[in-house]
């Protein structure tokens, strides 16, 4: 016994330490998609039994305008989300000077880090309330109607993409904070003297050290703004009637507030698809970059 | 074709895809020993909680070797977790709506029969009214514990600045917004931002303007959302809407932040459950006086709105026999009277004398005095059509010019539905 | 000779004010890092085509001093010239120098020739230019082969290499070295030392060099600054200061193995350092006031001499070609470096005596040459 296992330690070691993360991996992330890819053929309550139908709930769902309703506010949540990575780099780069003040003025700005996105959600919601809130009281301070944001089936998505980039804003300035803190400092050095100054000297030195930084920024930002929903549940539940509603939520809606895990099955496999292509896209793009040695 | 796989996995795979931990909410279930009850409940107002909390250490007391956890939770998110607890963690005892709301699970196999129960404890005779209620093919699968009753709450301050009594006709009700309109004052708060206060209009005026036949022939998906008298209940809702009657902007606010205008005279009247007395402080209280919903027309008889909830024992209880044991505990007349005092609302028994100071009087009153009564939108009619009904009354709420459009919709998703 | 080589290049613009005329002038310069005062009032002139070494252990301010004249650094006090200009406002990308640092500092996203096209196209070049240019410089250190490789894929020599291409690829007035050489092993050192020395005269242009390692200022420089604790010991040529130290601390710091010091006392045309232990004076002594003193000696500037003190062989280090014995007399010790082999074992006695042409006299208290 001891003699195969010495016979054969160098491939079965591997194996023994790959065993738990593979099969973690698969339990908990594959196993899940392929369970839920399966469901979205089903016409199924959650509970009782599921009948098959094939493609009818993507029939349906294609035909809802609800689902383009989503899809536009998916939309919208990554172009905007995307503010996120560069509103943090920039007070990254404002918050990284070497003073002692900035650790008081570092620490205020970590704030949206450590609350829940629920309460990011609540907070906001009254900062917004037409009557009693703080955007209300100064609109009405300066002569202006008091506006309902979230009421306002056009500016509601982007209302919560506001309180949404808040706390994203934090993440991200943490990431480039700790990027920055690990910038070379003779790197810098050489592009001074090389004649980079402010712009120049950003964009050729500083950004390039940052480029694995922004990436997992970008990416996290991106995966965030897809599957953000908490917000969403919280400061409007998808209203004023479903004009707030993102593809996640409209998963969750359909799934536990209308008894459809088949519908919202396949909603979320549509989610699936989209956050597959993109990162598909994402991880092309930078593979290449790094195969040009960089 | 039909396939059965095993719940708990498909459930959880359901959520997993994106966002597993925003849809799962399991309770705890501890551990304890002897005997152990748990109870899940939304009834978490501060008054029902404390009579909750005394029922359970009078139980206890009485039941040496009886541990019994309570889980409160609000009722909101009750709403998004019973499914999954029902299926992945059932306690022994669960809090719930009745009518459709029940039959959901029910259907599902997720509530346990509990028949003999009525026999068994003598409740048959003072639960009778509400027995239809919790009963499905037959089979009773909850008990009802209090029900309560829908209809304006006012401040009487403001009414009596305005130099009005509380209507008794739509017309009637129609001046006084108009005049506290003039007068500054919104008319009729209210916050739809979670839908379901937003139903109560639509109940109302589609039961009195064309009957309670037609409204549960709506409910049970028979009759058509694009049906003339639908498009009435529509037009005479459509007049408070355009006048700015109501609040504005009201999907900014849940049902519980439209109370505050009512109670500082903001605004003259809120249509609502006797939660809006539940969540004001025992003085702000005194100012908020209750009539019933007006006659709408005088030839269809004034059919309230009686909403009843209940507990029952999930299927998947592990000590279902204690569980019973607690309810019949709790359907003791002096127990099931406090539990409702706490709410304000009325106990599930005729033989119990109510305080008559109380609201749950009134409440009464108002029950005596119907033709009839159908529950709520969201306990009558299928989950899906009520979430979707609920966002098209909020959509015809703020743009009541869609309503063709809204209607339309309505009536696709009642045909998918119920076909 | 110098103009000619310059010529052949063909870097600098013949319309230049300054041409030619690259002297460095530090003049009474501080700094202080908060309460820190690294640079204590330091002036040394440089001349043009200058090859001067920076040198002090570390700490003493010789890379903060090599960074106020890059302009990487404000100066507290003082003032810094290149040529005839006052520098100390003006940006390093203005003063027209370039720098090789410790790390080399190659821009990691760019190949070989982006790294060393960066400041000229930054400077608006002409594509075609900056092509020539960098080929040229290539060309010079062997990096031909390399330039559409990234920094990454190269030696430690090579990328040595880089740094320097990138710097005379600029063709600046001043070249600006922060201890190039320390992260190289040994036989590199020893190779690209020889070759930045060639190129420096090659090229003719200013050169500042900072390093810890006296054997690298020792070889390299035309003048050596030697530093410490932020001022400067002693400014010389590098046999200057290996023959003449103005200190103890040069003295010690200069050639290796460092100088033998003795505490004792000078008296009487001789030195003694305790018990029996008399070593002769200077030949130059003879003004040389008497008393306590500390008495130095070079370990090479022993020979073995019946006439000699008599000493106890502790340590012996044979190379081959020369023997270091370590030896003991009295309470004291030191070394011994014989340009021959030297018959000696541990713990046998021999005579040695220092030679009295290149022995020095130090004050016991200041460190200061007294001899």
């Amino acid at each position: 016994m001891l003699r195969i296992w010495r016979q054969n330690q160098s491939w079965l070691t591997p194996l023994v330490l790959l065993f738990l993360p593979l099969a973690l991996f698969l339990m908990m992330i594959v196993w899940p998609i392929i369970q839920s890819i399966v469901i979205s053929f089903y016409e199924w309550d959650g509970t009782g039994p599921a009948t098959f139908i094939g493609l009818d709930n993507y029939r349906e769902l294609f035909a809802d305008p609800q689902f383009f309703t989503s899809l536009k506010n998916n939309i919208i949540w990554i172009a905007l989300f995307l503010l996120a990575p560069v509103f943090g780099l920039g007070l990254a780069l404002f918050l990284n000077q070497p003073l002692g003040e900035m650790r008081i003025v570092k620490s205020v700005f970590f704030i949206p880090l450590v609350l829940a996105n629920v309460i990011i959600g609540v907070v906001f919601t009254w900062f917004y309330d037409p009557t009693f809130g703080i955007l209300a009281i100064v609109m009405r301070f300066f002569g202006f109607e008091p506006f309902a944001i979230l009421s306002d089936e056009h500016f509601v998505t982007f209302g919560i993409v506001f309180a949404a980039l808040w706390a994203q804003t934090a993440f991200c300035l943490v990431l480039f904070l700790a990027g920055l803190s690990q910038l070379d400092g003779e790197l810098i050095a050489a592009g001074r003297i090389d004649g980079a100054s402010g712009w120049t000297l950003l964009r050729h030195i500083v950004l390039p050290q940052l480029r694995a930084v922004s990436f997992v920024a970008t990416i996290i930002t991106v995966i965030g703004s897809l599957r953000n929903f908490d917000l969403i549940a919280v400061m409007t539940q998808g209203g004023p009637y479903g004009s707030s509603t993102v593809l996640a939520y409209q998963m969750y809606d359909a799934t536990i507030f209308s008894y459809r895990a088949g519908y919202g099955a396949a909603i979320a496999t549509v989610l699936f698809l989209i956050m597959s292509i993109y990162i598909a896209f994402f991880l092309r793009h930078t593979l290449r970059r790094e195969q040009r040695g960089a | 074709m039909t396939l059965s796989l095993p719940r708990r996995a498909l459930l959880m795979g359901a959520g997993a895809l994106a966002l597993a931990c925003g849809v799962l909410h399991p309770f705890a279930t501890p551990a304890v020993a002897q005997e152990t009850l748990v109870i899940n409940t939304d009834r978490s107002g501060a008054g029902q909680k404390a009579a909750m909390n005394k029922i359970v250490a009078d139980f206890e007391a009485a039941n040496p070797g009886v541990k019994v956890t309570v889980n409160y939770s609000d009722v909101e998110s009750y709403k998004t977790s019973i499914r999954n607890f029902l299926v992945a963690s059932p306690p022994d005892v669960a809090f719930w709506f009745t009518g459709a709301r029940m039959r959901a699970f029910t259907k599902r196999d997720l509530f346990a029969d509990m028949s003999g129960f009525y026999e068994q404890n003598k409740l048959e005779k003072p639960m009778q009214p509400f027995l239809a209620a919790v009963t499905d093919n037959g089979k009773q699968y909850m008990m009802p514990t209090n029900f309560n009753t829908w209809g304006f709450f006012y401040n009487k301050e403001v009414f009596s600045k305005l130099g009005v009594e509380p209507p008794k006709t739509w017309d009637e009700l129609m001046a006084i917004a108009e005049k506290a309109k003039a007068a500054g004052i919104v008319p009729f708060t209210i916050g739809t931002r979670d839908l379901w206060a937003n139903a109560l209009w639509f109940d109302y005026l589609t039961k009195r303007i064309n009957g309670l036949d037609f409204y549960m022939g709506l409910m049970n998906g028979t009759e058509s959302y694009t049906d003339p008298r639908i498009k009435k209940v529509f037009d005479t809702w459509r007049v408070p809407i355009e006048k700015g009657y109501f609040l504005d902007n009201a999907s900014s606010y849940g049902w519980q932040e439209a109370i505050p205008f009512l109670a500082q005279g903001k605004a003259a009247m809120y249509l609502l459950g006797p939660y809006v007395l539940t969540s004001l402080p025992e003085e702000a209280r005194k100012n908020i006086g209750f009539f019933p919903f007006p006659t709408v027309d005088p030839s269809v008889p004034n059919i309230e709105q009686v909403s009843i909830n209940g507990v029952g024992i999930p299927k998947g209880a592990k000590n279902k026999e204690l569980a019973l044991k607690f309810l019949a505990f709790l359907a003791q007349p002096e127990n099931l009277s406090a539990f409702a005092k706490g709410g304000s609302v009325v106990p599930a028994r005729t033989d119990i004398q109510i305080d008559p100071n109380d609201f749950a009087s009134v409440q009464m009153e108002q029950v005596r005095n119907s033709a009839g009564s159908s529950q709520f939108y969201d306990r009558d009619t299928d989950p899906e059509m009520a979430q979707q009904g609920m966002k098209g009354f909020q959509e015809f709420l703020a743009k009541p010019d869609r309503e063709d459009a809204i209607l339309q919709r309505l009536d696709a998703t009642r045909k998918r539905i119920f076909n | 000779m110098e103009a000619q080589c310059r010529a052949c290049l063909g870097w600098r613009t013949q319309d230049r004010e300054t041409l030619f005329m690259a002297s460095v002038t530090i003049r009474d310069v501080h700094k202080k890092f908060g309460e820190a005062h690294i640079l204590r009032g330091v002036s040394v002139d440089i001349a043009d085509g200058e090859f001067v070494i920076l040198v002090g252990p570390s700490g003493c301010g010789k890379s903060t001093l090599l960074r106020t004249i890059a302009g990487l650094e404000r100066t507290t006090a003082g003032e810094i010239r290149i040529g005839e200009r006052v520098v100390n406002d003006v940006s390093p990308k203005d003063r027209d120098i370039a720098m090789v640092f410790q790390s080399y500092a190659l821009y990691p996203h760019m190949s070989i020739y982006e790294n060393m096209a960066f400041a000229l196209s930054l400077r608006g070049e002409p594509k075609e230019e900056v092509r020539q240019r960098v080929e040229r410089a290539a060309q010079i250190l062997g990096l031909m082969p390399l330039l559409e490789r990234y920094p990454r894929q190269l030696s430690g020599g090579q990328r040595q290499r880089v740094a320097m291409g990138r710097a005379i690829v600029r063709d600046p007035q001043v070249f600006l070295f922060d201890e190039p050489l320390s992260n190289l092993d040994a036989k590199l050192r020893v190779a690209m030392r020889a070759e930045i020395k060639e190129l420096q005269q090659r090229l003719q242009t200013t050169t500042v060099y900072v390093t810890h390692d006296q054997i690298e200022a020792m070889t390299m420089a035309d003048k050596i600054v030697v530093m410490r604790d932020g001022v400067i010991e002693q400014i010389g040529a590098p046999l200057d200061l290996y023959d003449r130290p103005d200190n103890q601390f040069v003295a010690g710091f200069i050639g290796s193995p460092s100088m033998n010091f003795l505490e004792g006392r000078f008296e009487n045309g001789a030195f003694r350092a305790g018990e029996g232990v008399v070593l002769p004076a200077g030949k130059q002594w003879k003004a040389t006031p008497e008393g306590d003193a500390v008495y130095g000696v070079r370990p090479e500037h022993f020979r073995i001499d019946e006439a000699g003190i008599e000493v106890t062989a502790v340590v012996v280090e044979p190379t081959g070609s020369e023997t270091e014995v370590l030896v003991r007399v009295g309470g004291a010790e030191f070394n011994c470096l014989f340009r021959s082999r030297v018959p000696v074992r541990a713990g046998e006695r021999i005579r040695v005596l220092p030679d009295a042409d290149q022995v020095h006299l130090f004050d016991r208290t200041t460190g200061r040459r007294v001899s």
